[in-house]
Parts: C-alpha cells; sequence; structure tokens
C-alpha cells in the first residue's frame, strides 16, 4: 500500500512531463516508430552488456534493469540518445557504401598500413580493426563503442538499480563495475581511431579526406568534425538526415565546387526520394558564400555541446 | 589550415590536482596559462585542459582526446592523454597544430574501379595486395576475433597442403579458385572461393575469400575424420560455435521482427505473417543454441558454479515477473508464494533463475488453459517447488524425463527435450538435486532442492 501510494504519486509528475513532450515537442520533425524502436534496442543492448559484464544474467531479452532506469529518467541523457541514432545513421550509411564492393582495398586506412611512420601505421591498424569490430552490431560491440565518461555515467547507474533492488553483493557490484571501466578503451573506439588518425595524418595524404570514396566513411566523418570542431557521432547523423542541407552547408564550407559536392552527396546517401529538389538546392548551393557557409557551420558547435541532465 | 607534422617530438606534460590546480607544468603550457590571466599555483586558465582534467579526476578513467584551445594569434588543437594518479591528473601534449578558418579547396579524386561487385550472403574475408586481412564479416569475426585485422593472412592461416603462402600466390598474381584453407588457432578447415581484385590497369588490389564452407560443419568434418575420442564428454561445439550461431540467427531474428512490427511501413497480412513464424522460428533455434552451450558446458569434467546466498523468494518474484506476460497468453494463472516467506539457499543466483525459468516455463507450456502454476516454497526443506495442473508425470517417466533430449513422445511444441537435463545438471553442481512428483489432485511437482544458506 505504501509503495503503491508513493509509486502513484511519482506518477503524477512524471505524467505532466510526459505530456508536455508530448504536446510541446521542440524538434521540428516527429521521430518515427521505427527511430524510436531502433533507439531503444540500441539503449537496451547496452544496458544488456553492463549487466553481464557485472555478472548479471538475464533470460529475456530485456535487460533486468531496464523498467527501473527507463521510468527513472536515468537514460534520458542527450549523449546517450546521440550516440544510439548515430549508430542508426552509421549502420545506414554503410549499408549504402556497402553495395559498392571492395573499394575500401584502395583506401586511406588500407594504404597507411604501409605508411613509414610508425605512429600512422598504428593509427590505421587500430582503425581497421575498430572498423571490423563495429560492424558487429552486438550489445558488447556497441559498449566498445561508447566514450569513456558516457560509461562511465552508465554503468554507475545501472549498479544503483541492482544495489537498490538488494538482491546482490553491494561490493561485488562495485568491483565489477570498476572492472568493466579499467578494461574500457575509449581509445579502440571507432569515433577516436578515426580521429586521432585524422589528427596525425600526414599533409601529403590530407587531400584523401575531402573524397568519402578515398578515404571510407569513418575518416570522412572525422575529417569534417576536425575542420568544423563538431562532434563525429553528429556528423554521422547529418549525413543521414533526410534534409541534405546540413550535409551541403559543410560542403560548401570546405570549398567544394557543385557537381563535386553532388557527387559526395550521392555516394553518402544514396537515392532519396526528395532528390528532385536537388537541382534547385545546388543553384542555392552555388551562390552561397563559403566563408559564410563556413562561420554557419561553425556556429553550429554550441548546440552540439553535450548537456548531461545529472551527474 | 594546418602545419605539416603536429607531432611533438617529446610530450608536453603538466600536472593538475583535483580542484583543478596547476601543481607543475612544462614551458608551452605555462605560457598558456599565464597567457590567459591564470596565475601561480592557480587554477589552470586553460578550459579545455581543465575540462579534461575535470573528466579524467571525476570519473577515473584514461582519455586521449583533442582539445581546443584559444591562443593569441591562432587556434590551437592539442592531441591530449589524460590518466589520474593517485590524486592527481597528468595530462601529456603528443599533438599541437595551429589551426587558422580557411577552408581547404577540393581537389576530387578518382577511385579505381574493382573487379568485384557482386555481393554474397555467404561470410567474405578481404585481403590486401599485400596479403594483410582488411576486412572480415561479422560471422568470421565471431570466429578468428577482431585480432586477425591488419595481420599477415599468412599468420592465421595457411593452405592445407602447406606448401604455399596465400600472400606469396597474391605478389605473384596467380591467385587460385577453390581452395581448402586451415585456421592455425583452431585448426578448423574452411572451403573457400578466391576472387582477386583487380584495378582497370589489370594491377592487383587483393583478393576477396568467400567462405563456403563454417566451423560448425568443418567440426563435423574434423569429428568424423578424428580417429580418437574428444577428451572431454561434452559436445566439443567449440567455444565460438554459439557466437558464430548466435550471430546470423540475431540478424534473421530482427529482421524478422522488424519487418512483423511494420516498423518500415505498411506491408500484406500475410507477409507481416510469415516474418512473425521466421521470427519465432529464429527465437526458438537461439534457445537451443543457448541449450547446446549450456549442454557443453555443464558435461565438461571442469563445470563448476559459484556458491552465494540465494533467496527463493526473490526468484519466484522474478520469474513470475519475467513469464507474466507468456503466462497470459496462455491463459493460466501464476501463483506466487507468501512474500513474507524467506528462505536462503547456497547456489549461483543466475543457475537458480535458469532452472526455475525452465520449471515455470515448461509449466505454462503443458498445461491447459484456464489453469494454475503455482510456486511454492518450504523453508524447513529449502525448496521451491513448481506445481502445475497438466496431465502429470507417469511413475515410470518420472526419471526418464530428466534424460537428454527426452520428450517423452512430445513434438512440435518448441521445446528440445534439453531444459530439465541441464536444470537437474545444475542443481547437482550446487550440491542439490531436482525430482518431480505427483501433485495433490493431479498435473506435476518439480522441486528444486539446494543445500540451505543457514548451515
Amino acid at each position: 500500500m505504501l509503495d503503491a501510494a508513493t509509486a502513484s504519486a511519482n506518477d503524477a509528475q512524471m505524467l505532466c512531463e510526459d505530456i508536455a513532450q508530448q504536446l510541446f515537442p521542440r524538434a521540428q520533425r516527429a521521430p518515427s516508430e521505427a527511430i524510436l524502436a531502433s533507439t531503444r534496442l540500441i539503449l537496451q543492448n547496452l544496458v544488456q552488456a553492463i549487466e553481464a559484464k557485472l555478472g548479471i544474467s538475464s533470460d529475456v531479452a530485456t535487460p533486468l534493469s531496464w523498467d527501473m532506469l527507463s521510468r527513472s529518467g536515468l537514460l534520458r541523457e542527450a549523449a546517450l540518445l546521440e550516440f544510439a541514432l548515430a549508430r542508426m545513421a552509421e549502420h545506414h550509411i554503410s549499408q549504402r557504401l556497402e553495395t559498392g564492393g571492395a573499394a575500401f582495398l584502395t583506401q586511406l586506412p588500407n594504404r597507411l598500413l604501409e605508411s613509414d611512420d610508425p605512429l600512422v601505421a598504428e593509427c590505421g591498424r587500430k582503425l581497421l580493426i575498430a572498423q571490423n569490430a563495429a560492424q558487429i552490431r552486438s550489445p558488447e560491440s556497441f559498449l566498445r563503442q561508447l566514450p569513456a565518461d558516457v560509461l562511465h555515467l552508465l554503468v554507475w547507474r545501472v549498479v544503483a538499480v541492482f544495489q537498490m533492488d538488494g538482491s546482490r553483493s553491494a561490493g561485488n557490484l562495485i568491483a565489477s563495475g570498476n572492472q568493466l571501466l579499467a578494461t574500457h578503451d575509449e581509445a579502440a573506439a571507432l569515433h577516436a581511431t578515426a580521429a586521432k588518425l585524422v589528427y596525425f595524418l600526414p599533409e601529403e595524404e590530407r587531400g584523401s579526406l575531402l573524397n568519402p570514396k578515398d578515404c571510407g566513411l569513418a575518416l570522412y566523418a572525422s575529417g569534417l568534425a576536425h575542420d568544423y570542431r563538431l562532434p563525429h557521432d553528429r556528423i554521422l547523423r547529418f549525413i543521414d538526415e533526410q534534409d541534405v542541407a546540413p550535409l551541403l552547408l559543410m560542403l560548401r564550407g570546405r570549398g567544394h565546387e557543385a557537381q563535386a559536392a553532388l557527387a559526395i552527396v550521392q555516394h553518402l546517401r544514396g537515392r532519396r526520394s526528395d532528390d528532385h529538389l536537388l537541382p534547385d538546392l545546388l543553384v542555392q548551393y552555388e551562390a552561397l558564400d563559403p566563408e559564410a557557409a563556413r562561420s554557419e557551420v561553425f556556429g553550429w558547435r554550441l548546440a552540439a555541446a553535450p548537456v548531461w541532465k545529472a551527474g | 589550415m594546418m602545419q605539416a607534422s603536429p607531432r611533438l617530438a617529446l610530450p608536453i606534460k603538466c600536472v593538475v590536482d583535483a580542484e583543478g590546480k596547476l601543481m607543475a607544468a612544462d614551458a608551452a603550457v605555462r605560457r598558456l596559462h599565464f597567457g590567459n590571466g591564470g596565475v601561480e599555483g592557480g587554477t589552470i586558465a586553460v578550459p579545455g585542459l581543465l575540462e579534461l582534467a575535470s573528466l579524467c579526476w571525476r570519473t577515473g578513467l584514461k582519455f586521449e582526446r583533442t582539445v581546443h584551445v584559444a591562443d593569441k594569434e591562432h587556434d590551437l588543437e592539442l592531441w591530449v592523454e589524460a590518466e589520474k594518479r593517485e590524486n592527481l591528473v597528468n595530462l601529456s601534449i603528443i599533438g599541437w597544430q595551429e589551426r587558422a578558418s580557411a577552408p581547404r579547396a577540393s581537389s576530387p579524386i578518382r577511385s579505381p574501379e574493382l573487379g568485384i561487385t557482386q555481393r554474397t550472403n555467404l561470410p567474405v574475408m578481404y585481403l590486401n595486395g599485400t596479403g594483410l586481412i582488411l576486412r572480415a564479416d561479422p560471422v568470421l569475426l565471431g570466429i578468428f576475433s577482431t585480432d586477425c585485422i591488419a595481420t599477415p593472412f599468412g599468420q592465421h592461416f595457411r593452405l592445407t597442403d602447406e606448401t604455399v603462402d596465400i600472400a606469396g600466390l597474391l605478389r605473384a598474381n596467380d591467385v587460385p579458385g577453390r581452395t581448402k584453407i586451415e585456421h592455425i588457432g583452431s585448426q578448423t578447415r574452411h572451403d573457400v572461393l578466391v576472387d582477386a581484385i583487380k584495378s582497370d590497369d589489370d594491377h592487383l588490389l587483393g583478393a576477396r575469400l568467400v567462405f563456403l564452407t563454417d566451423e560448425a560443419e568443418a567440426s563435423k568434418a574434423e569429428v568424423e575424420e578424428a580417429p580418437s575420442p574428444p577428451s572431454h564428454p561434452g559436445l566439443g561445439l567449440g567455444r565460438h560455435f554459439a557466437t558464430a550461431v548466435r550471430q546470423p540467427l540475431g540478424r534473421i531474428l530482427a529482421n524478422a521482427e522488424t519487418i512483423g512490427s511494420e516498423l518500415n511501413g505498411p506491408i500484406l497480412e500475410q507477409y507481416s505473417s510469415y516474418a512473425k513464424d521466421i521470427a519465432s522460428a529464429a527465437r526458438h533455434l537461439a534457445e537451443l543454441v543457448s541449450d547446446l552451450e549450456d549442454l557443453d558446458a555443464i558435461d565438461k569434467p571442469d563445470f563448476k558454479v559459484a556458491q552465494e546466498p540465494v533467496e527463493f523468494g526473490d526468484i519466484a518474484k522474478r520469474v513470475a515477473g519475467l513469464l507474466a506476460l507468456k503466462a497470459a497468453d496462455h491463459q493460466i494463472e501464476l501463483s506466487v508464494p507468501d512474500p513474507e516467506i524467506r528462505c536462503h539457499a547456497m547456489g549461483e543466483f543466475r543457475r537458480v533463475l535458469q532452472i526455475v525459468l525452465n520449471l515455470v516455463g515448461n509449466a505454462i507450456r503443458y498445461s491447459p488453459g484456464g489453469s494454475t502454476v503455482t510456486i511454492v516454497i518450504d523453508p524447513s526443506d529449502c525448496s521451491i517447488s513448481v506445481i502445475d495442473q497438466g496431465a502429470g508425470v507417469a511413475e515410470e517417466d518420472r526419471e526418464r524425463i530428466f534424460t537428454k533430449f527426452e520428450r517423452l513422445g512430445r513434438s512440435g511444441d518448441g521445446g528440445s527435450g534439453l531444459g530439465l537435463y541441464i536444470s537437474r545438471k545444475l542443481a547437482r553442481a550446487m550440491r542439490g538435486d531436482l525430482t518431480v512428483t505427483a501433485a495433490d489432485g493431479g498435473g506435476a511437482k518439480f522441486t528444486l532442492r539446494l543445500p540451505s544458506a543457514n548451515n
């Protein structure tokens, strides 16, 4: 009775928040059912992988802590949701690029394996390993891609759920949580290996970063992220967005001519239902001053800064 | 836009304490610190470095990230490694770039046309022109792991006649068609189709290896060929079997569920129904794989379980929560023990949960609609029982039902005949037992007894 009354009282506040969110959405587009389902799936995968590392096994698809995490709002972190949305975008783009055969054989990461600079060759090797690991799309693989600070946040929230639950030894949970964090290597994640390679790339190879056909998706996104100081994951989302305008603006800021930009857009995005709008957009594109486009994109940095709701 | 080489011959170092105070720093960091208005022994006046140090101190994790710094004439982009040692954060700057705002000019680069464009559903591995493994499908990574990436193919595989190295073949531009290779680590053999990938000017770019047989088949072939029995009584499925099978199954399940739930748009009703059938079959296969994996593990002589206090009431509550929907689907009422009844046993939590889930799952599957499945705890006996109102188990079948693959004549209900065998093995590994008797008023009563935690 006590528990039920407290739960119901708390629910009254949560209901206000849920209604506000549905009545007054801030994004111009409503998320589709497919996006919601995929986001939930990726987050569940992450929680499931953490539970497994904490030694908590479950015979059902939904992680044991899912209900409490989702109801208490502990999963409403922008950084976590951005991670899930970016993995979806990455998957969509990669699937489209996969149909192009074995193009990666001639791409930059392969060439760099034989670089005279051991740091660059090592970065190339790590990037290839990360690329292969990322395509597995298992709970474990998603976990490996998480930035260390996001993982840190998530791990202790999952631990807290089981501590409150009281069914497991708090000492064991904390030890397993620490062990998981100690063995997590953020530098091995795809976005991190790509960022490091872009940073240390020799000058003579930098031209390759301007064409995704020549450098592959991970380095292309990291190159854009480096140029505009935006997060790698946000770039992936811009590339996969239904609205092509953010990508076009980034390309204009890099000084691409209209036809070169069109080739990149078509390579990365494939055929889209609104392709008939592209000719008009390209006329506007040519009229746009690259410097103005560049400074506009730089302004997106503030909106892209991660916002933590709590701890 | 950037300097030719951002890499520093020697890292630039600084040390920051828990409050962000700069405790020690090389000259370059001191210049930035004082240039930004910092004072001796004060908080580090480089916001990016302060933020990274604070993150590192708070989480205790190691970070390797870029940090942007506004300097007098240029923006700087630094590659910084951060590590917490005792109560201080050590920052090492290994890359230092000056950044200007002018964009680079475009110079589109042509990618050479490749010889192979066709796709296949069989697992594929790609080698570059020097024989390094560049890419492998997830199912192959499940078997050979990502450690093989960017390493020489010849380090992991050999041709079965052991006379030639595949990298040598590639260099000589003399690629065979179908051939047998052997994975050196696991000694599994694979039939592969080797395609050369060439550029327009006939230059060899690499090779594509299509794996025509998987490890499971190869293992089977090996068992057939092997003159001696396996060293342990397990199934000998290989440690990568479940991983390798689960991945394609997971893909089938996810895609079938996506299609069946019409997440990407409406489809014809019968197609949705087919997709749900596929998902159901994949789920059944996934359960079977889990059973086989368990079977493989528990039949090994070195199989061990943890001994920790387990509370049967908690187990019952969790099982009821997990199977409530399934019970409702079958119109079966699940009756759980009084929450006041507590019974602490010794065993491995997840294994006890697995056993009781199996018992209640079976009871739901084989009980008539409208009946009740009851979970009962007996602290005096340190046991938990699952009682159903089904047909019961005949006395002569009460031992047979715990044998491997025993279905008591049933088929087509999604069971594998392994659940009870595994459950009893697990119970006995925890120094307890699992038995079946007749329930009062008909039906079956399965009882799991474990050593009491109070002893």
